[in-house]
């Protein structure tokens, strides 16, 4: 190597390293397209990414790579919901005609060696998972591509948009769900008293999310300017729906 | 302790897909004694770049021994309108007739049901076609399975 890119290099490293400690406080997990459309008849579905923004860093001050990560989508059954902020006790039928297996995975080993879909025990699937490999690596930032149903919000009803909160686990070390901590994994949940959370992080009660809004079918003349409406998922269906199984084998967390 | 993922690659080999696009199997009643097990399943029909969807179309089949007043059927509705299929002969290698409910794009639902007490396995077959037959969009859930 000659001294002129050797320069280069070092130049490279530092100025990835700086862009690790922005990105260290700054990047949550998100989806890239974190606003859509809704659609029935006229677009199908929606192409997007988890982008995992940056990994681990333990207290010690060791960056870790990624090496798996969960998407977990509210199962719209024992979901809870607010209207305009409230809390509601209405089901998400009343603002949405087709939620319950919203997402499909699509294949790619770019980052990870294995990945495969979350099913709830009706067979529906609210998520994915992938990991394996050698995972993402501390200083880059990973996409992990999949697409989501179209949305048919119900056209009776007032909601002019629909907000589904979206749980994501980036998992650095694989430990039992009691040794959680920003050592081992960064979690970007609801805060609903799963397992899946841990307090005093920068991702307590910070979910991912994904916002439908009404393009279809006007509001009715009596809905005014309409209401926003959150889908959060429940702590049972987190825990339910988290963890990875293969087989009937939970590999994370650790048991 | 420190442990990695890469058993994920040895353990994801060996899962098998259950499921194949726009058909499915299952057991309906699989305890035996539920005379009223019921599946309900919703449709969406979308365009996906092949066409506007015009209709629904399904067909069933039960893998099931035959069992004299045992038969499982499908009832399909969507806003008014609605139709419904039986397969008549349980265990033979031909499906259902197929149905279909010319209901426009949306979300249809499917109702499973059967006549008696007893577990019948089977598939069932949904697609979602153009006023041309084509096929187009087409996503399923289940809300109930008995």
């Amino acid at each position: 190597m000659n001294c002129l890119s050797f320069k280069k290099l070092a130049l490279l490293s530092i100025s990835s390293a700086v862009l690790i400690a922005t990105q260290s406080v700054t990047a949550h997990t998100r989806l890239q397209t974190p606003t859509i459309d809704e659609n029935n008849a006229r677009h199908g579905s929606n192409y997007n990414n988890e982008v995992i923004g940056h990994t681990c860093k333990t207290a010690a001050g060791e960056a870790l790579n990624t090496i798996g990560t969960v998407v977990v989508f509210p199962d719209g059954v024992d979901s809870t919901l607010t209207v305009n902020g409230e809390a509601s006790s209405q089901p998400l039928i009343d603002f949405v005609q087709n939620w319950g297996s919203p997402v499909q995975l699509i294949q790619n080993n770019d980052i990870f060696e294995s990945q495969d879909e979350i099913q709830t025990p009706l067979g529906n699937v609210v998520g994915f998972w992938a990991g394996g490999g050698k995972g993402l690596q501390h200083n880059l930032t990973g996409l992990i591509p999949f697409r989501t149903s179209g949305v048919v919000i119900e056209p009776t009803s007032c909601a002019r948009s629909v907000t589904f909160q979206i749980a994501i686990a980036d998992i650095c070390q694989v430990t039992t769900d009691a040794d959680f901590s920003t050592d081992a994994l960064n979690l970007w949940t609801p805060a609903v008293g799963s397992k899946f959370q841990i307090e005093d992080s920068s991702g307590y009660n910070s979910p991912a999310t994904l916002k439908v809004n009404r393009t279809i079918e006007a509001l009715p003349e009596s809905c005014g300017e309409g209401v926003d409406v959150v889908v959060i998922p429940s702590a049972a269906q987190l825990n339910r729906d988290m963890p990875i199984v293969i087989d009937g084998t939970q590999i994370w967390p650790a048991q | 302790m420190k442990k990695t993922l890469t058993t994920f690659a040895l353990l994801a080999a060996s899962h098998l897909q259950p499921l194949y696009a726009h058909s499915g199997g299952a057991t309906l009643g699989e305890d035996g004694l539920n005379a009223s097990a019921t599946g309900l399943v919703r449709i969406t029909c979308f365009d996906d770049g092949n066409g506007e969807p015009a209709k629904l179309t399904m067909r069933i089949i039960d893998h099931s021994e035959p069992v004299e007043g045992l038969l499982i059927s499908a009832q399909l509705y969507k806003g008014l309108m609605a139709t419904n299929v039986t397969d008549q002969i349980s265990g033979d290698a031909d499906y259902s007739e197929g149905v279909e409910l010319s209901a426009g794009p949306g979300v249809y639902r499917l109702i499973l049901n059967k006549t008696a007490a007893g577990p019948r396995r089977f598939d069932v077959e949904w697609h979602c076609k153009t006023a041309d037959d084509i096929h187009t969009g087409t996503e399923i859930i289940v809300d109930q399975f008995q």
